[in-house]
Formats: structure tokens, sequence, C-alpha cells
């Protein structure tokens, strides 16, 4: 009996097993708060929303599987509202995540696939009931916002990530950051026609595009990260045609009206882009700040929004400062947070 | 770096090398206890040739987690990567010697022992320490942890001709052959075999998204693999021996990847084929030993990428790894072998050319040397050993130096006591060698990388109960890496660079219980448990999130356990588990970062027969993970459910 009960012991040790739950979906209407996206990292499917009340301060993690019942999947590349609808991009996994933007709860998931290979969608932009979303395969796909189907596919360059509508024309930013000579251009796409105008050369890399007014374009030159240095580029896309560096340290933009934000990992620096001229290069201290990763502005509030990314391997957090650089309050929220969107 | 070797070859100076006299063995720190199970004998752990038979592991990887201490990434199926660690410390400080060969990875450090086959082991021991009066080459010293493993091929043999022949057919189409003949003539011993397996991989699963359960297949998971290979070796003299042996791998393989919810696409392959040619010439008297040794290994790696999205319609990157050691080893005997002095010098030259976007081609000559001193008095054992690394890595005009000193102390008693058992206690100071990778690789290595360093400490004793037949072994340990090399995203999620940053201080216990009950004359129990416990946590920076957190992936708890029996020496039953406590996947220890611990449960049934005179079979059933557990070790990379394997062995001799 104790050699049965010794054996017992030695095999039937410790063994775990998560139980399935069944799933209600939340149908709570999301007001007064931050809808955040929390990036993740790659492979490890942990894309996340996270919801702050901005009545109380309280983070909920993982908003999208309380409203979805399910995770919202591997690297999530932008968030965006149009209309009633809230469009998260999934870059890994491929797809677009449609929400209901009152309720946070999903109407569709769009697979993004051509012929069985992932189009790994990047970016957002709308105009005129359409939704252009850059593929980093070559193309910006174009969504009907009713019928949540692509319409079309437009090729541009290699690897687009940002897009800005100005006059009615989508400037997108071709990166080229998969392939060893990097790409140089924007594409110039009529949004009426959805046909690609023309390319003009920017510079290795561009990232981020701001647009100042009709004819004045900012774009982020990221260069290789090592040899080639990232500029700032002043582009005008109008008659005239020049372009103008600007000589300050960079490695992301934020528009906020009239201004600049440009932001290094020691500083964030405000930009007259009437006047081209630095107002405040110390414009935030980011003595709390570990990782910097992107800023936003939001309009409704005026109020900044800095990005956290914690080393981007721990969770990160989002700092809230007024528009002239007070700060009010920070939020613990998922990993590698890259983007919200404000709720009245 | 010559003064080194110099003085290392001084000490050596008056070894006798053509002594005449017939060797006599040393007392070791090994102490083999029987011949087929895990042994517990200081800091000495070995599998034997049946143990290993009954665990049917499909490869020197999957095997490795049988040894106490080990934490095995396993990335799932028969030709998914394995890699190691003991007790905290990354693999590339465990040096892995195939029948005194060491085999080096300088291209990513760390050896995948998915590539290593199991049919041909005769046995397998890790031992952390300095291992007896065996002698190994100077990098495996150097390494301090040592994955030993000795083949039939190379294992003497007072039969005139032996012959193995293997075939296995397992789930997901699992297919395997492995043929050896081996034959000795007059002091000379010739051997050859040959290997082919292939798995075809695409396994169900399950894995958890949120609140519901995806049923999926495994995809582009596929292996082709052959080896092959040839040993020789003839007695010059009774002292003089020379022992020469290539092997060649050839594998083309999916790489699955990890699950991406909601994209299944899957098609990256890598192709490699690896030869390694070796010669030693052994020497031995009554005085000691002596190795001059040379191992050549070329070898290549084609990573396919038809996904990549960029221009050229995917990657096809090539790395050509040329890896050529030198060395000589010995040991010398003083004063009826009460004392012994070890050491000798070893020279690798590496090279590593990548044909890729980045295109790199590093060398780097490494001279490495070992003196040390071991004494065996009636009561205890006492070892001393110091080493030094001398480095020179070589990338286009840009040439970097790196020395580095090294020391092991280990006292040991000899004699058992009732109430203290076998104590143990050392220290241990080892360093790793940034890889060609850290250094070089695709414009986000860094050549200014110094060497992780690793300071061990470790005390233990091993007990033996009811006339030998209850073992326990018991061993504390605390070791603190500096100088950790991580890669660290720098400017963006994108851009990663490779840095001295890291801090981590482990501590843990291992503790090995075995009980064996010798029921009847044909009827034998064994029961073992085999368990760690490990926190192994970041101390880089006591403001950071991850302060003192256990670091991704290694568990608190593992636990190996099993209960084997043994009919008429001729039917045998092993019932075996597989533990592992939560992890983490990322460094910060919260809930969104847990992986949960598993339990996975093996059987195999073995049965053995005489065909015909010397003729034998051996049938071996083994139903694998058969609760049909859903686990991952690394996350995302789904392990197969149950599934069998049926192994057929043949041996004339």
């Amino acid at each position: 009996m104790r050699l049965i009960s010794f054996c017992l012991f030695i095999l039937f040790l410790s063994s775990c097993k998560k139980a399935v739950t069944s799933y209600s979906p939340d149908a709570n209407v999301l007001k007064n708060g931050l809808l955040i996206l929390n990036e993740g990292l790659f492979n490890l499917n942990n894309a996340s929303l996270s919801w702050v009340d901005l009545s109380t301060g309280k983070v909920t993690e993982d908003l999208f599987l309380q409203k979805t019942g399910r995770k919202l999947g591997d690297t999530g590349n932008d968030l965006q509202r149009y209309g009633a609808k809230v469009y998260v991009l999934v870059n890994v996994s491929s797809t677009i995540e449609v929400l209901n933007a009152h309720t946070g709860q999903s109407l569709k998931q769009i697979v993004m696939q051509e012929n069985g290979k992932a189009k790994q969608p990047r970016n957002l932009a709308f105009y005129g009931g359409k939704v252009f979303v850059s593929c980093f395969d070559g193309y910006v796909d174009v969504l009907d916002t009713a019928s949540l189907t692509v319409e079309k596919r437009i090729k541009v360059g290699s690897n687009p990530e940002d897009m800005v509508v100005v006059n009615q024309r989508l400037y997108v930013s071709n990166s080229g950051g998969l392939i060893p000579s990097l790409d140089s251009t924007l594409s110039i796409i009529d949004c009426q026609n959805l046909v690609e105008l023309e390319k003009i050369v920017v510079g290795k890399n561009p990232g981020k595009i701001v647009s100042q007014n009709d004819s004045v374009l900012y774009v982020h030159v990221r260069g290789n990260y090592s040899t080639i240095p990232s500029v700032l580029k002043k582009v005008n896309v109008g008659i005239s045609k020049n372009q103008e560096t600007i000589p300050i340290k960079i490695s992301g933009i934020e528009k906020m009206e009239n201004q600049l934000l440009i932001y290094t990992s020691e500083s964030v620096s405000l930009y007259d882009m009437k006047t081209n001229a630095t107002i405040n290069s110390d414009f935030i201290p980011l003595n709390d700040i570990t990782t910097l990763y992107r800023i936003q502005y939001i309009e409704a509030l005026k109020q900044l929004f800095l990005f956290d990314a914690n080393t981007y391997t721990n969770s990160g957090y989002i700092h809230r400062f007024s528009n002239t650089g007070q700060y009010i309050q920070k939020y613990h929220v998922g990993l590698n947070p890259n983007s919200l969107i404000y709720y009245e | 770096m010559l003064k080194n070797a110099f003085l290392v070859c001084f000490f050596f100076s008056s070894l006798t090398i053509y002594g005449q006299e017939k060797e006599k063995s040393l007392p070791g720190v090994r102490i083999e206890l029987s011949n087929d199970s895990i042994l517990l004998s200081g800091e000495s752990q070995v599998l034997s040739v049946k143990k290993i038979g009954l665990y049917a592991s499909e490869d020197i990887g999957a095997l490795t987690q049988k040894i106490a201490g080990i934490t095995l990434k396993n990335y799932g199926g028969v030709g998914g990567m394995k890699t190691i660690a003991y007790r905290g410390i990354s693999g590339t400080n465990t040096a892995i010697v195939l029948d005194g060969f060491a085999l080096q990875n300088t291209m990513v450090g760390q050896s995948d022992l998915s590539n290593l086959q199991v049919d041909n082991v005769h046995s397998l021991s890790f031992t952390s320490g300095v291992p007896s009066d065996e002698l190994l080459p100077i990098s495996a010293l150097m390494q301090g942890n040592i994955l030993s493993i000795n083949t039939f091929e190379n294992k003497q043999t007072n039969d005139t001709m032996e012959v193995r022949y293997t075939s296995k057919v397992g789930s997901f189409g699992q297919f395997d052959n492995y043929g050896s003949y081996k034959r000795s003539v007059s002091n000379s011993l010739l051997s050859v075999y040959a290997k082919y397996r292939s798995f075809s991989g695409n396994y169900p699963y399950t894995i958890e998204n949120g609140n519901f359960s995806t049923t999926s297949m495994r995809k582009n998971n596929q292996l082709n693999e052959g080896f092959g290979g040839i040993n020789y070796s003839k007695d010059l003299n009774p002292n003089l021996k020379i022992r020469t042996s290539i092997h060649f791998n050839q594998s083309e393989r999916g790489l699955p990847g990890a699950v991406i919810l909601y994209n299944e696409t899957s098609n990256q392959e890598l192709n490699q084929q690896n030869t390694y040619a070796n010669v030693v010439l052994e020497n031995k008297s009554e005085k000691g030993k002596m190795n001059i040794y040379n191992s050549l290994n070329y070898g290549y790696l084609n990573y396919i990428d038809p996904s990549y999205l960029n221009n050229s319609g995917g990657l096809n990157q090539w790395y050509f790894n040329t890896i050529n050691q030198t060395g000589v080893t010995m040991n010398r005997k003083i004063k009826d072998s009460v004392f012994m002095l070890y050491g000798g010098v070893e020279h690798t030259f590496s090279s590593l050319t990548a044909t890729n976007q980045y295109a790199f081609s590093p060398k780097r000559y490494h001279l490495q040397s070992v003196i040390g001193m071991k004494s065996m008095l009636k009561k205890c054992s006492f070892t001393a050993q110091i080493g030094n690394h001398s480095l020179q890595n070589q990338q286009g005009a840009s040439v970097k130096n790196t020395t580095a000193w090294t020391s092991y102390l280990q006292l040991e008693k000899r004699n058992y006591h009732s109430l203290l058992g076998l104590p143990r206690a050392w220290f241990k100071q080892t360093f790793r060698m940034p890889s060609f990778s850290e250094l070089y690789y695709n414009a986000i290595g860094n050549k200014e990388l110094k060497p992780e360093l690793a300071l061990q400490y470790a005390v233990g004793t091993s007990y033996r109960f009811f006339k030998k037949s209850l073992r326990l072994s018991v061993d504390g340990y605390y070791n603190k890496v500096d100088n950790k090399i991580l890669a660290i995203p720098t400017k963006n999620l994108f851009v990663w660079t490779i840095l001295n940053v890291g801090k981590v201080q482990i501590f843990g216990v291992d503790i090995l219980l075995r009980k064996n009950w010798k029921l009847t004359e044909n009827f034998e129990l064994d029961a073992s448990i085999n368990y760690a416990f490990q926190k192994v946590q970041d101390i880089s920076d006591e403001h950071s999130t991850t302060f003192k957190n256990q670091l991704a992936y290694f568990p608190a708890h593992t636990l190996q356990s099993e209960v084997s029996i043994l009919l008429n020496n001729k039917t045998g039953l092993l019932i075996s588990n597989s533990t592992l406590s939560n992890r983490y996947v990322l460094n910060e220890n919260n809930t969104s970062n847990l992986l949960l611990g598993f339990s996975t449960y093996d059987i195999t049934w073995q049965y053995r027969m005489n065909a015909y005179k010397k003729n034998k079979l051996k049938l071996s059933l083994t139903l694998k993970n058969f609760t049909n557990t859903a686990y991952q070790y690394i996350s995302y990379f789904v392990m197969p459910g149950r599934n069998y394997l049926v192994s057929l062995n043949y041996a004339f001799n």
C-alpha cells in the first residue's frame, strides 16, 4: 500500500488547466473616457484595448476581450473613429476590427489577405465615406464604410505607412522599411477617382505626415537609423514643389493646431509652422517618461497625451498634459500604447 | 595570449607522453551507481542507454528535460527548435561534448539540440564542474556545465562485429530509420552509421482565445533530415591511440512559427547542413593522460521567407559558418594519485559569411587556457582551476580584443556520513562570449559587446537509505549574471540593439529522490522524482517595472517524476510525468503575461527478446501526452496532443 501511494504521489502531482467560461457581451455605452490601443509585441497575440474612465481615472484592461469575448490579435497598429464606427488595424494578424463606436461591440472582422498572403494593414485615413488602409504589401486598400468590404486596391510604393488627406488628395508615405535600399517617396492619390496621380521623392524612409494647410506638408523622413539621419522635411505640394529640411533632432512629430510637437527620447519641442521657429525646446519635461513612443493631441480636450512604452517590453503609461505643457494625470495601460480615441 | 598558453604548457612539460604502464583509474567526482537510471553523484547526472530507450525522446533536446536544473525551451514537434538553460543560466554556458569533441556554434551562440539525434546515444551525462579524470576539450572545461554524449559508434567493444538497426513510426507522419555497423579488428575499431527521419508535423491543436477555444491544424511543420558518419580508431601502441570521425547532417524543415490569431499563413523554411571532421591522439600512462585534438565544423544555414514584404518576393538568406578547434588537454597524477594536475590550451578559429541585405563576414580567433589541480584525500576532494579567454573579433577593418579570467573551486566530502551524507560545495566563474549574431547581425549587432559574466555558488549533499535503495540528493545554489546581453529596442519597436545591460540573480534548489524495490528476482520497481525550484530575477534597475520579477519563460517549479517496472529483464514499463509551473512570456510578472503551467504524462511499454543466437529484438510502444493536454513551452508555439511512437530495434551482439 505504501508502495502504491508513493508511486501515485510521484505521478499525479500538480496539474494546471484553465476553465473556459461562457461569454456574455458587455453592452455598456462608452462615454467620458479614452479608448486606447496597446500594440502588444510581435508573435504574442497581446494587442489590446484599454478603457480609461476620465471621471474616476479607473483603467479597464482589455476592453476588446470584454466586449467581444475574444482577443484582438497580434500587433495593433492604428485606432481611429469615423462616424459611428471605430476601426482597429491589427498588423500581424492582418485584420481590421470594426466596432460600434458607442458600445465598442464588434460589427465585423475584416480579414486582410491577398492570395494567401497577409496584407499587413498599417494605418488609417478617411474621406467621403471611404476608409483608406495602407497595407505593408505595397497597396492602399479602399473600404466602403457601409458594406465594410475592400472595393479597390491602389498600388503605391514599398511598405506604405502614414497617410493624410489634404484637398481631396491622399498623401501616403512609402517607407520601404523591408527593402535594403528603403523607399523615398510619397504617393499622391486622387480621393475621387481612387488612382495614384504621382510619386514625389522626399528622402529615405518617410513616416509620419502632418499637413499645415492645403499645400504644405511636414514629413518625418527617418533615414536608415545609422548613417542616414532622421530629419524633418517641409514639403510644398502646391504650385511650388520646394522642399526644405528643418535642422532639428527628431524621432516623431504631432500637430497641435498651428504648431508642431517635435520629439526625441530626451525632449519635446514646440515648433511654430507659421514662423518656422522653435518656440520652446523643452516644452514638456520627460523625467517621468521611460520610453516616449508617441504624442497625440486631442483637439476636443485641448490636451496632449504622451505614450510611454516603458522599454517596449513592459506595460505602458499614458501621460496627460494641457496644451500649455502642464501635467494633469497619468494612466497605467497595456503593452506599448500607440493611439487613442477620446469619448465625450 | 601566448603567455597564458606557455604557462599551462610549462606545468605539463614533465608529463611522460609515452609511458608503458597500465592505467589505474582515479577516483572521480562522478560515481555511477547502476547502469540504468538517473544517477546522483556530486554534480553529475547520467542517463544510460536503457533509460534513454524508455523515454522515447525525439532528440537530445527533449531528453535533457530529464536532468534536474535544466529548463527546456521546446518550440514543438520533431523538428522544433530546442534550447536549454541550466539553473537560470543560458545554454550558451553549457558545453555539448559528443564523443569527446566539443560542438560549438559561434553564429548564434546556443546549439539547437533538436539537431542531435538520440538513436545512437549510449549514455548521456550532465556535469556541473570538472568530471573525474576524463579528458575534455578545453572549451568544455572552461564552460563548466557539460552535456556529454557518448555514442554506440564510439564505444569500445569486445565483439568483432556489432550491428544496430532502429525503425520508428509515429503520429503525424513520423518515420525514422537508423542503422549502424561496427567492426573491431586487431586494436582498431571502425563504425559507420546513417539515419533518415521525416515528419509531416500537421498535428491538431486547441488554443484558447478569450472565452472561446479554437481548434486547428499545425501547418508548415515538416521535417526531412539525414545523418551519417564514420568513426575509426586504432591503438598505435598500448598507450597511444588515434580516433577520427566524420559526421554529416542535412535537414530541410518548415518553420511553423507562433500561432497568430486570425492569420494562419506560415511558409518560412530553414535548410541546414553541418559536417564535422574530428581527430584526436590519445596518450595514457600511469602518470597521466594527454589528448591532442582537432575538430573542424563547416555548415550552412539557409532561411527562406516568401511572405516577407520586400520587392524581391521574400527573403532568401544564406549563412556559412566554419569553426576549427585545435587543442591539447592533459592531466598528471602526483603522489599515488592523491593529487592531479590538469589543463591545456585550445585555439578556435571561426568565421561566418552572411549573404543577405546586410552582408557581413566576421572572424574570431579564440585562445582558451586552463590549469587546475585536484586533490583526492581520504576524507575529501578539492579542485581548483583557473582559465583564460583571449579573444579577437574581426569584422572588416574593425578588430576587437577581449581577455577574461575564470576560476572554479570545489570541495567534496568523500566518505559517507549518516547525518551530512556526501556534502559538496563549489564556486564557479564563467563567461559567455557574444555570438556573431549579437555582434554583427543585420545592423542591430553591437561590436563593442563585452562577455557576459556568470558567478555561480552551490552547496549540496547526497544521502542513501535502506541499503542504498533510497537515494536523495539536495543542491542549493546562488548565481549572478553581470553584463547580461540583451536585445533592447532603442529607437522604436522595429529598431533593436544588443547591449550589455542586464543583471540577473538566480537562486534555487534541486532535489532528486529515487527509490528502487527489487521485489523478486524477476520483478523490479523504480520510482524517482526530480524537482527544481528556481528564482531567476532581473536586478538590473531597482526603478524598473521588472525589478526582482521572474525572467520570461523560467518556471519557479519544475517536476519530473517516473515509475518504471522491469519484469524478467524482458518486459519494461515506464510511466513518466513532466510538470512545469506557471511562467511569464515577458519579464514583467503581470496577469496578461502569464503562461499557464502544464503537466504531461507518457507511457512506454518495452519487450526484449533474443531472436536467434546473438540477434536481439526490442519492441517499444509509447503513448506520449496520453492525457491529451494542450500545452506550450513558448507562448503560441503549440505542442502536440496525444500521440504514439512504435519503435523496433534490432541488435547483433
